[in-house]
């Protein structure tokens, strides 16, 4: 089955797109600024850990907060308004809905930036929670709430009458996710800010929410915006894609289950981390029908590959995505956590998610959005294509740092003749490694931002009348 | 049922299911556990009972030490160090001396926050208490840690100290005592005196010690790795 039949009535289309361009723009624009704004805590905290002195005197800009703001911008920040930005767009045009009631998507993501602000502001001043991926100070979670309140009311009021449409596995995803986030939000504020649970009960809680957060918020849209743009511009239909729905249900449900892999060895109850690693080794099913689904498909058609710009991000995406599966399960093995624990191991498995699968894809998808919404094409494909290399190389610069400073790292750690100290003292090349690969990714941020930008510029400048008819054939 | 309350029901039953069985399971099970003396022993019904006078562990923090992990968590120090120490076959936490027995849940059932911790790019400080008795150490450490630990990755916080000049009217009993001749020695002149927070923080790390026994975790390991 292909999902080429909805290019098919161009008009229907661009009402659709025209019918979400303001909320859609906004959601665009505050995703790019958060991501900036985050490589460049980054950055900064990649040249604290080299040189430990740098900044010190300020306290908000010690170590530990500025890797708080990083992780939170990452995730509340660009991911999320990303997700908002391609998340709606793609379910307007697969159930050929135009979105109505943008101007609440609108309040909503107002009010998302506003919660994003203060949170990051409490950071600065010191108010930020224990739990790594969900420092943001307690009272920022109601504002976040509400405004995501906002969202569902939305999409219960723009799709209440579509209910039979679910045919694309991309819609699956992408519904999934939206449903799911707000649970696993409420679950993780609710037993660890608003009414704390006991003793490690808190870390089991964590575990499970930065689990869901990433596999069930990050994961099934950014899937579901493969499953939509791989086909479509790559002109073939999903290699496989019957297989598609089997690795929808075994991806979700495992993945959900093997949060507890987070704390092996951990204080907790040795079942719990046993059942999860069970289901984190079962993840190889759906791994593999994605590899034949999503990258099967995108290699399937080579030179398509090697022209488009936004199908050489996702599919560079989808490999980092597979690679990450499948490393994930190595993590799960008893005799390779006893060196990754605690390893820098996991930081870089973090990046490959974050950075290398979800971003990717995101970036493809902009490249894809924003010229279709503006109904305005890059004139040239240098810098995009610049972006792309950029990106492709910090990010694999970083993972190589990490993975391999971190396997270094754990086997030290387990020579116990080797002091701790000299262990830190040994991470200093890969500690240097890491901060040229986070300074190539900001760079390469700093170049999205601009053609993003760029593009929006000179469509308002056609826009203007004194540029007249000429210019405007041009691009038509 | 039509596919899409099919789809609806699904995406219900994977969240549900896993917060069911992960989450509400072992709230079941770790939701109720209480202090408890070192050892226990049987009564006439034969039920196993704390030994009636002898102390409950872990013990309550104090309120200085309630302080010191309020700012442990505010300076993010969660983000480079642990608090937990594995079982011998998946590290040597025991070997290199982070604590003298593998950390138990009951151990943490105190604390307002339970900082598990997720990176060791600095050393674990389940026992950090234990390891390091010297009030002075922590606050030197702390002020600059190059001067104790030279090459250290830890960021100094020079902004838990207050610097002032010696004259005959300031107090600086509690000042930090320098090791002689360190290259980060203030000048004569100069004395370093920790604000309230720097002393919060070093009396909760003093305290941090779980060398203590539980009726399901006794202190195995004798020898100090460092």
């Amino acid at each position: 089955m292909s999902q080429l039949s909805t290019e098919s009535r161009y008009d229907s289309l661009n009402a659709i797109d025209s019918s979400i361009n303001k909320a859609a723009f906004y959601f665009i624009i505050s995703a790019i600024t958060w991501l900036i704004l985050s490589s460049l805590f980054a950055v900064i905290g990649g040249v604290k850990t080299i040189s430990p002195n740098f900044l010190s005197t300020y306290e908000g800009f010690t170590f530990g907060r500025i890797q708080a703001m990083l992780n939170s911008t990452l995730i509340m920040g660009w991911c999320s308004n990303a997700i908002f930005a391609v998340a709606f767009w793609i379910m307007a045009r697969l159930s050929k809905t135009p979105i109505k009631h943008g101007g609440i998507l609108l309040i909503a993501g107002i009010i998302w930036n506003i919660a994003l602000t203060l949170g990051l502001l409490g950071i600065f001043i010191g108010d930020a929670t224990a739990y790594t991926w969900m420092e943001f100070p307690r009272y920022t979670s109601g504002i976040f709430l509400l405004a995501y309140t906002l969202v569902a009311v939305w999409g219960i009021i723009a799709y209440r009458h579509k209910q039979n449409d679910y045919s694309y596995v991309s819609q699956w995803y992408i519904l999934g996710g939206l449903l799911w986030f707000p649970w696993i939000f409420v679950i993780g504020q609710f037993f660890i800010n608003w009414f704390p649970v006991r003793g490690v009960l808190q870390s089991i809680v964590h575990a499970w929410y930065i689990n869901n957060v990433f596999y069930l918020w990050l994961c099934p849209i950014a899937l579901g915006a493969c499953y939509y743009f791989i086909p479509k511009l790559s002109n073939t239909p999903i290699r496989s894609y019957h297989m598609s729905s089997l690795a929808f249900w075994t991806f979700v449900l495992f993945a959900s289950w093997s949060g507890m892999t987070y704390l092996i060895g951990a204080p907790v109850p040795v079942w719990l981390t046993t059942t999860s690693i069970v289901f984190a080794i079962s993840l190889a099913i759906p791994t593999l029908i994605f590899y034949v689904n999503l990258i099967g498909t995108a290699f399937g058609n080579f030179s398509q590959l090697k022209s488009n710009l936004a199908l050489k991000f996702i599919t560079f995406g989808s490999v980092a995505f597979v690679l990450h599966l499948i490393i994930k399960m190595g993590l799960s093995v008893s005799s390779i956590d006893a060196v990754a624990r605690f390893t820098l191991i996991y930081e870089a498995h973090h990046w490959q998610l974050i950075y290398g699968f979800f971003s990717m894809i995101f970036f493809g998808a902009f490249y894809y959005l924003v010229p279709t919404l503006l109904n305005h094409p890059f004139k040239s494909f240098f810098l995009p294509n610049l972006h792309f290399v950029l990106s492709a190389i910090g990010i694999v610069f970083l993972l190589i740092a990490l993975y391999l400073g971190g396997w270094q790292q754990g086997t030290q750690y387990n020579t116990a003749e080797l002091s701790f100290l000299e262990i830190a003292q040994n991470l200093s090349l890969w500690m240097q490694l890491k901060l040229v690969g986070l300074s190539i990714l900001f760079i390469a941020n700093l170049l999205f931002a601009f053609n993003i930008t760029a593009l929006l510029l000179s469509k308002l400048l056609d826009a203007l009348p004194s540029f007249s008819k000429d210019k405007l054939n041009q691009n038509t | 049922m039509n596919h899409f309350s099919i789809l609806l029901f699904g995406i219900f039953i994977i969240l549900t299911s896993s917060f069911l069985g992960l989450i509400s399971s072992s709230l079941n099970q770790l939701g109720n556990l209480k202090q408890s003396t070192e050892t226990l022993e049987l009564n006439d019904a034969g039920d196993l009972i704390l030994v009636e006078g002898d102390p409950l562990y872990p013990m309550k923090l104090s309120g200085l030490s309630e302080q010191g992990h309020l700012e442990y968590i505010k300076l993010g120090c969660v983000n480079c160090h642990t608090q937990q120490v594995r079982r011998e076959e998946l590290g040597k936490d025991l070997e290199r001396g982070f604590g003298q027995r593998v950390t138990v849940p009951r151990d943490y059932i105190m604390q307002a926050n339970v900082l598990l911790g997720y990176s060791r790019i600095g050393p674990d400080l389940s026992s950090v208490g234990a390891r390091k008795t010297d009030l002075n150490w922590h606050l030197l450490h702390l002020y600059n840690p190059q001067i104790t630990s030279p090459g250290s990755l830890m960021p100094p916080f020079p902004f838990l100290f207050e610097t002032v000049e010696i004259s005959e009217t300031t107090a600086t009993d509690n000042a930090l005592v320098f090791p002689e001749g360190n290259p980060y020695s203030p000048k004569d002149s100069i004395a370093i005196i920790p604000t309230k927070r720097a002393i919060a923080l070093v009396e909760y790390l003093l305290n941090l010690d779980i060398n203590y026994n539980l009726p399901e975790a006794v202190v195995t390991k004798n020898d100090t790795g460092e």
